[in-house]
């Protein structure tokens, strides 16, 4: 009945810091060091969107939460 | 005694069974519907319950997404997947990480439609179209994203401003790709024309895509807006003959009728279409004319050999008015 559907893990807001800690990226942050990996804005809390892996690597990226940066990550992915 | 209370139980017993039955039938029938009641359920608890806020910013979204497909979908399969949400936490990060390649921060209950917006901006490119998305030329892919996009959104319109304001499209081609399929799909024709057309791309994968279908995707969706938004009296190529997709709209705008010695001209487009290679015929017409359009498919299916594949009549925007719009696709068989 649902069988079509895709699985989207996602996380709480309350969590971000433990989870930015456990993928290795909450000093990066806290330095003013974390980027959007499409248009390079620096991240905070405030306007972080996802993690993601992109196609190749093996190391977790971030992008920012702008509609345009988002849509961006599906050609970045390998799903 | 004993019989009428036998009888009174038996009532009561098979009364249950059949509401029980036809409820798991509407179930399977219509889930989306189901999980819709479930969130709203849930949205009562949401404000003293974190839980249930969890669980109904989560069905809130897919039951959205999942009313949204059947609408899209209402052709062709174009968005052939739907959304499950999985809450992920500290311990299952990395291998969420590990399996999806993605995770996506929700921000707390009160800024659910910041969430609706985010799952969709992610969701979208991701699923619309997944195996011909390739092949239509980059920019118009991008325009038809933000324009199912936006369609989705204004299911909720709070979520649709902050998709609105939190997107900055400076590129002029893919703006005006926005404003030109915005239009196509005011009148219907995008779910049920031009993205099934698109779809037939699918026979390509997992080729490399080329600049020659890239132009044939960005010419065939050109008539089609050029077609949708032409005023009465202009003329406008109402075909599209490409090296992969072959189809023509056939507008019904006066009384139909196949009579001896008078062939109206709508047949006889169709027959020469079809001789020259088309063989995907869109019958569109608005209410006035569906009985002249109905006639027409009954003759082009009897005559010409074609097959009828799908039919609707549905409420679109034609000339800036709601209209009764009719739309049915005759395939070569």
């Amino acid at each position: 009945m649902f069988s079509e559907r895709r699985r989207l893990p996602v996380f709480e807001e309350k969590d971000f810091h433990d989870i930015l800690q456990k993928v290795g990226l909450l000093k990066k942050i806290e330095a003013g060091k974390l980027f959007c990996s499409k248009c390079e804005i620096k991240i905070t809390k405030e306007n972080f969107g996802a993690l993601y892996i992109p196609k190749g690597s093996e190391d977790v990226a971030v992008v920012c939460n702008r509609s345009d940066c988002l849509r961006l990550i599906a050609e970045d992915i390998e799903l | 005694m004993t019989a009428d209370i036998g009888n009174y139980l038996l009532a009561i017993l098979s009364s249950s069974t059949v509401t029980s039955l036809i409820l798991l039938w509407f179930f399977i029938r219509n889930p989306e519907k189901v999980e819709k009641w479930v969130s709203l359920f849930l949205k009562t608890f949401a404000f003293v319950s974190a839980r249930a806020a969890r669980t109904h910013m989560a069905t809130d979204i897919q039951s959205k997404i999942a009313e949204a497909r059947k609408e899209l979908n209402i052709r062709e399969e174009v968005l052939p997947y739907g959304v499950k949400i999985k809450w992920t936490d500290v311990d299952d990060v990395e291998t969420d990480l590990k399996d999806k390649r993605l995770v996506v921060m929700m921000r707390p209950y009160a800024s659910q439609a910041k969430n609706f917006a985010t799952i969709i901006s992610v969701y979208i490119p991701e699923v619309l179209l997944p195996k011909a998305k390739r092949y239509v030329e980059p920019k118009l892919m991008t325009g038809i994203e933000h324009t199912i996009s936006k369609s989705i959104l204004q299911r909720n319109s709070k979520a649709l401003d902050y998709y609105l304001n939190a997107f900055l499209e400076k590129d002029n081609d893919i703006a005006s790709y926005i404003t030109k399929m915005d239009k196509v799909h005011m009148q219907g024709a995008l779910s049920r024309l031009l993205l099934p057309e698109l779809k037939r791309l699918n026979v390509l994968y997992p080729q490399e895509s080329n600049s020659m279908v890239f132009k044939e995707t960005k010419n065939f969706s050109e008539m089609v807006y050029n077609f949708v938004t032409k005023e009465p009296g202009v003329d406008v190529s109402p075909n599209y003959l490409g090296n992969h997709i072959k189809m023509a709209i056939v507008a019904i705008a006066k009384p139909y009728q196949l009579v001896e010695g008078k062939v109206p001209a709508s047949y006889t487009f169709i027959q020469k279409a079809k001789e020259k290679g088309i063989d995907h015929f869109y019958i569109v017409c608005t209410e006035a004319f569906i009985q002249y359009a109905k006639d027409l498919i009954e003759d082009c299916k009897n005559k010409l050999s074609l097959s009828k594949v799908f039919e609707e009549e549905y409420k679109a925007t034609f000339r800036e008015k709601q209209t009764i719009m009719f739309c049915a696709v005759l395939v070569s068989s």
